[in-house]
């Protein structure tokens, strides 16, 4: 098995130069101001660990969000935003451009570490109040295509429980879950794919441009 | 009894004492008569419960005596249908009254039957011919019937009593928990946020729902003091009462997730003991839980049939034991909850966190109980 190598794009002077130093068990190739610095340089990474915004004062052209996003994944890359963001709205509209998570700032180095190799891996790492959000796709009939124990596995993500505490209510092994859960990332991604922003906001109650525009 | 047979026996008083050819012992049976009449029954009435089996075998031996010796007072053609041979009523008496206090079937029996048989012998003498049987029987067995039944209403009345006297015990008993049960619901919630007032110390430092909160349990804490109701018209939305409760902790790092609860309806009294609720919950994770993460989750159920709320942390946990519930969680959340016909269920691992369920099926529902606070 290889190990997944990442690139970190944020427009913070120390947090580029400290995140591979505090999590040292991934493989940090490259630290980015901005989005087209890594296009430009091409670091042979699986995932980029994106900031959601990106366009300051010291580089005001510089692309961010959903743009940013879009980019990064058109260029082959696995895309996880690591964000201080809360809105759901703004955090789905990452998904819906095509990341494979979002991870908050707030989080422990730990968490944030394996959130990291989740993504690595294909899984789908959203906090709950996105997960929320695909709930509401799957009851309003937009999402459609989820298995009952898929169905069940994110309904409990929606909750916020762990895998360990799905494995105790739900009597099955955290692996099994965690393989319910990367075949719902799958299904979710193809949605995401495949759905416009329009059909999607539409299924949200949002009024149009919500999810285009955070 | 007694005092119906005193009466029945008044009117005949005058004639048995001022007859000619009376028995010299005739006062002395119908002094005897009149007393053994008139005191168990003012004893009775002023202790206010029946006699012992003591009294009642006195009784009987008084009644067995008066017939006796009724032998010797009483003409023969004066023992039936008279009350100048006040005996055998007097017998009946005996048997349908005091009697009753005897409990014990194995000194009841023999005692009526002593009564029955000192009847018979008393109006033995009235038979002289076959056609005079039926009214001496018929004499014994009012006695024989008479008595019993008397008996069997009497225990059943004292039954009954007992058992108004258990119910009355268990009403005040039940009243008095729910009005201590009432008490903490109103006043639990009120104590968690004067401590975090005390414990936050000035203004600067709390958190900025405290006083939100403070003021809401000011207002429940009155209500309960003065009697007054809540005001408890109108209906919200399930997403509104979490997104509020959310509001009031926000020094907590709370995620609510309820997009699916936006059409739920829940009537003001549901909607303000669910909001005690999960202020109760969300004070216990805020003083004990230690959460990094804390997750409201609201929903109706995808048939529309009742609504879900959850509550998760993953701080501390505890190992759960009902029988250690404080009084938020048993008072506050579970009991006042079921009353709205809300269930609740409460998992946590230590080390893990806490996940707490609160589910509302109306089928299951009761009607709401409705109480001043």
């Amino acid at each position: 098995m290889t190990v997944p190598r990442f690139a970190h794009v944020d427009d913070t002077t120390a947090l580029r130069a400290s995140l591979g130093l505090l999590l040292p068990d991934l493989d940090f190739v490259s630290a980015h101001p901005n989005v087209e610095d890594l296009l430009a340089k091409r670091p042979a990474a699986d995932v980029v660990v994106l900031d959601l915004h990106l366009a300051t004062a010291g580089q005001p052209e510089a692309a961010q969000g959903p743009v940013a996003i879009r980019a990064l994944v058109a260029a082959g890359y696995r895309v996880c935003v690591y964000t201080q963001e809360q809105r759901r709205f703004v955090l789905a509209a990452c998904l819906a451009a095509g990341a494979t998570g979002v991870v908050s700032k707030t989080e422990t180095l730990e968490a944030t570490a394996a959130a990291f190799r989740a993504v690595a891996d294909g899984e789908l790492v959203v906090p709950p109040a996105v997960a929320g959000l695909l709930e509401v796709l799957v009851r309003r009939g937009s999402l459609t295509v989820l298995s009952p124990r898929q169905r069940q596995v994110l309904a409990a993500r929606a909750r916020g429980l762990t895998f360990a505490e799905m494995s105790r209510t739900m009597f099955l092994a955290e692996s099994t879950l965690r393989g319910y859960w990367i075949d719902l990332s799958r299904i979710v991604e193809e949605y995401l794919q495949e759905t416009s922003a329009g059909d999607i906001e539409r299924a949200l109650g949002l009024s149009p441009g919500d999810l285009l525009d955070p | 009894m007694r005092v119906a047979t005193l009466v029945q026996m008044a009117p005949s008083l005058a004639t048995a004492l001022t007859a000619e050819d009376r028995h010299p012992a005739t006062v002395v049976t119908w002094l005897v008569a009149l007393v053994a009449l008139t005191v168990p029954s003012v004893v009775v009435l002023l202790r206010r419960r029946p006699l012992g089996p003591a009294a009642a075998v006195a009784d009987v031996a008084i009644a067995v005596l008066l017939l006796v010796a009724g032998l010797w007072t009483v003409p023969v053609d004066l023992r039936q249908g008279t009350w100048l041979g006040f005996q055998a009523g007097y017998a009946i008496c005996v048997a349908c009254s005091l009697l009753t206090g005897v409990t014990s079937r194995r000194l009841y029996v023999p005692l009526l039957a002593t009564l029955a048989t000192a009847t018979a012998v008393y109006q033995a003498p009235t038979v002289h011919r076959w056609s005079d049987v039926p009214d001496l029987l018929g004499n014994v067995l009012t006695i024989l019937v008479l008595g019993p039944l008397a008996w069997t209403c009497t225990r059943m009345i004292i039954r009954i009593g007992a058992e108004a006297d258990e119910a009355r015990q268990l009403a005040a008993d039940a009243a008095r928990t729910e009005e201590e049960r009432r008490a903490r619901t109103a006043i639990h919630n009120g104590t968690a946020v004067l401590r975090l007032l005390v414990e936050t110390g000035g203004d600067a430092d709390q958190p900025a729902g405290l006083r939100q909160q403070a003021e809401i349990e000011l207002s429940r804490m009155r209500a309960y003091l003065t009697g007054d109701a809540l005001p408890a018209a109108g209906t919200t939305s399930l997403a509104a009462v979490v997104t509020a409760a959310r509001a009031e902790f926000d020094d907590l790092p709370i995620t609510v997730v309820a997009h699916l609860a936006d059409e739920a309806e829940l009537n003001r009294a549901v909607a303000d003991d669910l909001a005690a609720a999960l202020r109760s919950l969300l004070l216990n994770v805020r003083l004990h839980a230690g959460a990094r993460e804390v997750v409201l989750h609201a929903e109706e159920h995808e048939d529309g049939d009742g609504w879900e709320v959850s509550l998760h942390d993953d701080g501390v946990g505890f190992a759960v034991d009902e029988m250690s519930y404080g009084v938020g969680i048993r008072d506050v959340v579970i009991g006042q909850l079921a009353r709205s016909g809300v269930a609740t269920v409460v998992d946590s691992v230590p080390g893990l966190g806490t996940t707490v369920t609160l589910t509302c099926t109306p089928a299951r529902s009761p009607a709401r109980t409705e109480e001043p606070v």
